[in-house]
């Protein structure tokens, strides 16, 4: 999980869903990188998890930590449209993320991901278990992911829609 | 990079916010701006309280930055120092946050430029953060809200909330090539 640690991003559903996760297979463990308002009390808690998920605060390889990680989660109860999701995407890395703002927008549930509701650990833990049983489904999914960002998220396209929706607006609202 | 294809009204964009410290929003901006720039528009950056961590990847790429060091909202010299940028001239001042509202509204008014102000959040705003917005529409040419969530609690009881128009999130989606930048 990579996240401004603010409450909204809820990575203690994170911690709490690995933990559950690693009661049936032992080979998961949960990673948290960044930083803020919520990071000592996150550190405190995942403390408690012995081992199964640890805290890495604010980190400058975030790119390394995700073609690292075998998944990318995001247990956000609200988000717009998160950007960690598409550099995920964009690095090939399978993502699970909540079904909150515009997550959907990103993520095809099955498709290139998996999509579960807020706040649900148990449903968070079951897409790990079944992910580490399964890889090749999260292989897939990344791969799929990588090909969904190419085609709609990419800098060149946002920069090029960004300014034709300025000049739109600037026409129609100058008298 | 291709522009498009007529000639634009808005050549000079000046982007306005409080900082770009870790966060979604500024680490979309930190991408967007230069992407701007590299597609030959001339992008100013003016943040109004600090620089942030992503301020560097935005100076490194040929977009005139600078940083206000405003130490409150009534910061009367910082405020100085962030009006300094109309001679900047933009053709359109794009903000975010109520005093990058505020602040790019006079910098809108003093040149003549369209100010667009974006709303990302799609949380429920909170009540004084509202009212503060509220006030500030009305002296805004355009409120983008990104994403259909956030439009109907944006226009309820706004002044001029015509002017507070929904953009499909995708119409201005997030964009990302490649994972340089600090992250959080």
């Amino acid at each position: 999980m990579i996240a401004t640690l603010r409450p909204e991003k809820r990575a203690d559903v994170f911690i709490d869903a690995v933990v559950r996760a690693r009661e049936s297979d032992d080979r998961i463990r949960g990673f948290i990188a960044g930083r803020g308002p919520e990071l000592a009390g996150i550190t405190e808690v995942a403390a408690k998890t012995d081992g199964a998920v640890e805290v890495l605060g604010s980190r400058s390889d975030v790119p390394d930590l995700m073609l690292a990680g075998d998944a990318i989660c995001l247990t956000s109860e609200a988000e717009a449209l998160p950007m960690v999701l598409i550099e995920a995407m964009a690095l090939g890395r399978p993502v699970i993320a909540t079904d909150v703002g515009g997550t959907s927008e990103i993520v095809v549930d099955g498709e290139t991901g998996d999509l579960v509701p807020a706040g649900d650990r148990s449903a968070l833990a079951d897409k790990l278990v079944a992910w580490a049983r399964a890889p090749e489904r999260p292989l897939a999914y990344g791969k799929a992911g990588l090909r969904r960002q190419q085609a709609l998220f990419t800098q060149e396209r946002m920069a090029r829609d960004y300014a034709r929706v300025l000049e739109e607006f600037g026409r129609n609202g100058r008298a | 990079m291709p522009r498009l294809s007529s000639p634009l009204a808005y050549d000079r964009l000046l982007f306005v916010c409080t900082h770009l410290k870790t966060g979604g929003a500024e680490r979309q901006w930190s991408i967007l701006l230069p992407e701007l720039r590299r597609q030959g528009f001339t992008v100013g950056l003016l943040t109004l309280t600090a620089e942030g961590d992503f301020f560097p990847d935005v100076r490194a790429a040929d977009v005139e930055t600078s940083c206000a060091q405003m130490k409150s909202r009534t910061d009367l010299r910082g405020l100085v120092r962030a009006l300094a940028f109309r001679k900047w001239e933009p053709d359109a001042v794009v903000t975010r946050s109520v005093l990058g509202q505020a602040v790019g509204h006079v910098l809108a008014r003093s040149t003549g430029a369209l100010h667009v102000t974006t709303e990302h959040s799609s949380q429920p705003l909170a009540a004084d953060h509202r009212s503060r917005e509220r006030r500030g529409s009305s002296l805004i040419s355009w409120t983008w809200v990104i994403g259909r969530g956030g439009c109907g609690q944006c226009r309820a009881g706004f002044p001029r909330s015509s002017q507070i128009v929904h953009v499909p999130r995708r119409a201005l989606s997030s964009g990302f090539t490649q994972a340089t930048s600090q992250h959080s």
